[in-house]
């Protein structure tokens, strides 16, 4: 009994972290008017500068955390121009297609340039595994609690930023209706670039928690993370928030309890098999689509 | 009495792509005047006022407001210096709250927008009312409503309004141009597109008369309401 | 021939073939990954027919090809409503899948694959004869009603609809024929590298060809035939440490495209005028002959 309860925390957590992925990606979608399929590249990236800035400051704890959420705030901003025109045209599909050919290219940095295309393993300091509660044969390590605590906060701040502040505000009306929000005066460019930095620090935060939950990453990673976003975004209706939030804990719970059971692949060809029947019963997402 | 001059439209060109929107266009706008648009749907009316917006790019010609050259200037600058569009169609947000709505039309207004919407209630108490609930849920002639009193949040210098009357019943019409009427009073600018022609003309002090891309004729607005000529083409007969 | 031409050649063409397999649905405003999957499932079955059931190719080929078109019936029958966006991504995912299914079945090898494929003789003939054939196929579509029809439906579905197009209809035969062409291809890309491993048929894959159309012009069949040639073929002629950078290379070259010229380098204009000066200049050449003659 309780080794359930031990991965169902791990679960949670795992779920938290997409929760947050999906959000920063569906913020993207909404807000920024493009389909960020390397979004989740741009997070594994932040990964690996979080871990070059642990290897070259003696596994600073907090020289990491700062360049994984700095490096996931600044990629995120710096793909803002490239995707400006296809915004402004509103050319959906083709900002999908610039985005995968981002995506390659960010995958082949990370397997031919950085740490040679090694596998990296994060610190354990880091992966904050040391045991924080006991009880039976179970254990919650530091690094779920952290994981779930921060990414509480994460989300609270987040709703908080759309639904209680001027910004927040823009937000919404320009995901709802970009002509109205023109009208109104809200500067167009001004307001993606925002969403992006705001989607790229939740990117950075996310790797960070990422960093905890699987201790290693790799070149691979950033596909497998992108598939399995993506699931969870049409699963509840890309551009979804709420839906988004909701669908991304079940994938937690059901990825985490999978692992606990199946090898690694097999989770991969679930999340797979999870977008392709959405995609074929109900193209527009379970709970509805606000793109 | 010399008004001073809000807007000045100068020999205006707009095109999408190969069609001519608008052919040689010139309007004023002088402080304190309901200025009236009247033509046929198509004619011109909305391209003109989303171009004074910012929105449609302008091939040739000349745009002033307050004086200043607004032509080629972005939307977020012209709205921040004072004119706002209550577009055809409302252009609310219909998920978000009435009181939200509001807000987001106060978003260039330097200072406290809570003065803003005091005023705002008490020229509305149905919006009050309503103040959390969505703004989809809203009647027609609701949803006017608060379209016109998201442009005041704004403090407008000014208000440009696309076929405020468009899908609302005639009793709520009637109540429409007397709002107008009343913002006039206390001081608003206001350009009004219509293709309600009498009852625009009838609360307006002049008239352009648009038919395709340019202006056919213009004048004070009771005299274009009697002239036969309006009369034959914009005023039908007991359709209107 | 020297191999690395034989290679250049076949491949060049297998890759047009590809290339042609998304710009066809794509006609019709539909992104489809799904005939790389279905590629893989013609390398992987020719090639375990001949190699373990010891089945001459002829027969195997006839196998794969029917059992990968048939299996391309699922997604096209599932996906033929689909928004553009879900079918991109789902035969996104379906290309995963094939991967891992491929990686993790006992009988395929796993991440090793299956190897020692023998050679067929006239392979090339058979492959040129193959992008000929189905070449032909696209051209008269594109110059038919159908193709016109396609022009329509890629603007906007529904105003086809209402022009009497059954999208759905159309969608699920494009899907089945660029079906049947992926598993030919996959079937003779098995016996051109004569070895069949999962990580063939992924990503970076479907990224190069997705580059060959996008940059080569996806409202013309000939972009992909002038271009693919053309970005598969240099970086093989670079130097090594240069070559190496060839997904860079595409994928800077594809969102390059995209952002300022997104219909790609050959469009329609291009061609008409392509067209247009090509008649001048016999125009001009038959005259100076009758000048001389």
């Amino acid at each position: 009994m309780e080794i359930f309860i031990a991965q169902l925390i791990n679960a949670i957590a795992l779920g938290s972290i997409y929760a947050l992925l999906v959000t920063g990606f569906n913020l993207l979608v909404v807000v920024g008017g493009i389909f960020p399929f390397a979004y989740s590249h741009i997070v594994v990236l932040s990964m690996y500068m979080c871990w070059f800035a642990m290897k070259v400051t003696g596994n600073s704890l907090l020289a990491g955390i700062l360049a994984g959420v700095f490096s996931g705030t600044i990629f995120s901003f710096i793909t803002e121009p490239i995707f400006r025109p296809l915004a402004k045209r509103q050319a959906q599909l083709g900002s999908f297609i610039v985005a995968m050919a981002l995506a390659l290219i960010l995958t082949e940095v990370m397997a031919q340039k950085l740490n040679m295309g090694i596998v990296i393993s994060i610190p354990q300091n880091l992966q904050g595994k040391e045991a924080l509660i006991k009880f039976g044969a179970a254990t919650i390590t530091a690094g779920q609690i952290a994981t779930i605590l921060g990414s509480i906060a994460s989300f609270l701040g987040f709703f908080y930023l759309l639904y209680r502040t001027k910004q927040g505000r823009a937000f919404r009306a320009m995901g709802q209706s970009p002509f109205s929000a023109r009208l109104l005066g809200i500067p167009i460019v001004r307001t993606r670039i925002y969403s992006y930095i705001i989607a790229g620090l939740m990117g950075g935060i996310s790797a960070i928690f990422l960093a905890m939950a699987i201790g290693t990453a790799s070149s691979s990673l950033g596909d497998n993370l992108a598939l399995k976003v993506m699931a969870v975004a049409m699963f509840a209706g890309v551009g979804n928030l709420g839906g988004g939030l909701v669908a991304a804990l079940i994938l937690g719970l059901a990825e985490g309890m999978v692992l606990a059971y199946l090898p690694g692949d097999w989770s991969q060809a679930i999340a797979f098999g999870m977008i392709m029947i959405i995609v074929m019963i109900r193209p527009k997402g379970l709970f509805g689509t606000m793109v | 009495m010399a008004k001073s001059n809000v807007l000045k439209v100068e020999d205006l060109h707009v095109s999408y792509g190969p069609i001519k929107a608008l052919r040689g266009v010139s309007i004023e706008v002088n402080e304190g005047e309901i200025v009236v648009l009247i033509g046929a749907n198509g004619a011109g009316k909305t391209t003109l006022v989303e171009t004074i917006l910012g929105i449609t790019h302008v091939s040739a010609g000349r745009i002033h407001f307050m004086g200043e050259d607004i032509t080629h200037k972005k939307t977020e600058h012209i709205v921040a210096s004072g004119i706002c569009l209550i577009p055809e169609g409302r252009g609310i947000l219909p998920l978000m709250s009435v009181m939200e709505n509001l807000l987001l039309g106060a978003h260039h207004f330097k200072g406290d927008p809570s003065e803003n919407l005091k005023l705002i209630y008490s020229l509305f108490p149905v919006l009050k009312e309503r103040t959390n609930q969505m703004a989809g849920t809203l009647s027609g002639g609701e949803q006017q409503m608060l379209s016109v009193a998201r442009g005041l949040m704004s403090a407008p210098k000014l208000m440009m309004l696309d076929e405020p009357s468009l899908g609302l019943a005639p009793t709520i019409v009637k109540e429409l141009f007397r709002r107008i009427i009343d913002l006039n009073r206390a001081g608003y600018t206001i350009l009004l597109s219509e293709q309600n022609a009498r009852q625009a003309l009838q609360c307006a002090h002049r008239g352009y008369v648009f038919g395709t891309g340019e202006i056919v004729l213009s004048g004070n607005a009771q005299k274009l309401v009697s002239s036969s000529k309006v009369q034959q083409a914009y005023l039908g007969g007991s359709c209107e | 021939m020297s191999l690395g031409l034989y290679y250049y050649l076949q491949l060049t063409a297998l890759f047009i073939m590809l290339g042609w397999n998304l710009y066809w649905v794509y006609r019709i405003g539909q992104l489809n990954n799904a005939p790389i999957a279905i590629m893989a499932i013609g390398a992987y079955l020719s090639a375990y027919a001949v190699l373990k059931w010891g089945w001459p190719f002829p027969l195997a080929f006839a196998f794969a090809v029917i059992c990968g078109t048939v299996f391309a019936l699922i997604p096209a029958l599932a996906l033929g409503r689909a928004p553009a966006f879900s079918m991109v991504i789902a035969t996104i995912a379906l290309i995963f899948i094939m991967q891992t299914l491929f990686r993790n079945l006992p009988w395929f090898g796993g991440s090793l694959g299956l190897f020692g494929i023998p050679r067929i003789k006239s392979l090339l003939w058979i492959t040129y004869g193959f992008l000929i054939f189905f070449g032909i196929i696209i051209y008269r579509f594109d110059h038919s009603r159908f193709g016109r029809a396609a022009d329509v439906v890629f603007e906007d579905r529904d105003v086809a609809g209402t022009l009497g197009v059954n999208f759905y209809l159309f969608s699920v035969c494009l899907q089945v024929m660029t079906g049947l062409i992926g598993a030919v291809v996959g079937v003779l890309y098995a016996f051109t590298i004569r070895t069949v491993i999962p990580v063939y048929f992924g990503f970076p894959f479907l990224l190069a060809i997705t580059t060959f159309i996008f940059v080569g012009g996806y409202t013309t069949m000939w972009g992909v035939v002038v271009f693919t040639p053309i970005l598969w073929g240099i970086p093989l002629i670079l130097p090594e440490n240069l070559a190496v950078f060839r997904n860079f290379i595409y994928g800077a070259l594809l969102m390059g495209t995209l952002i300022l010229r997104s219909e790609g380098v050959i469009d329609r204009r291009f061609l008409k005028q392509l067209s247009m000066n090509v008649r001048l200049i016999f125009k001009k050449l038959l005259q100076t002959k009758e000048v001389r003659g």
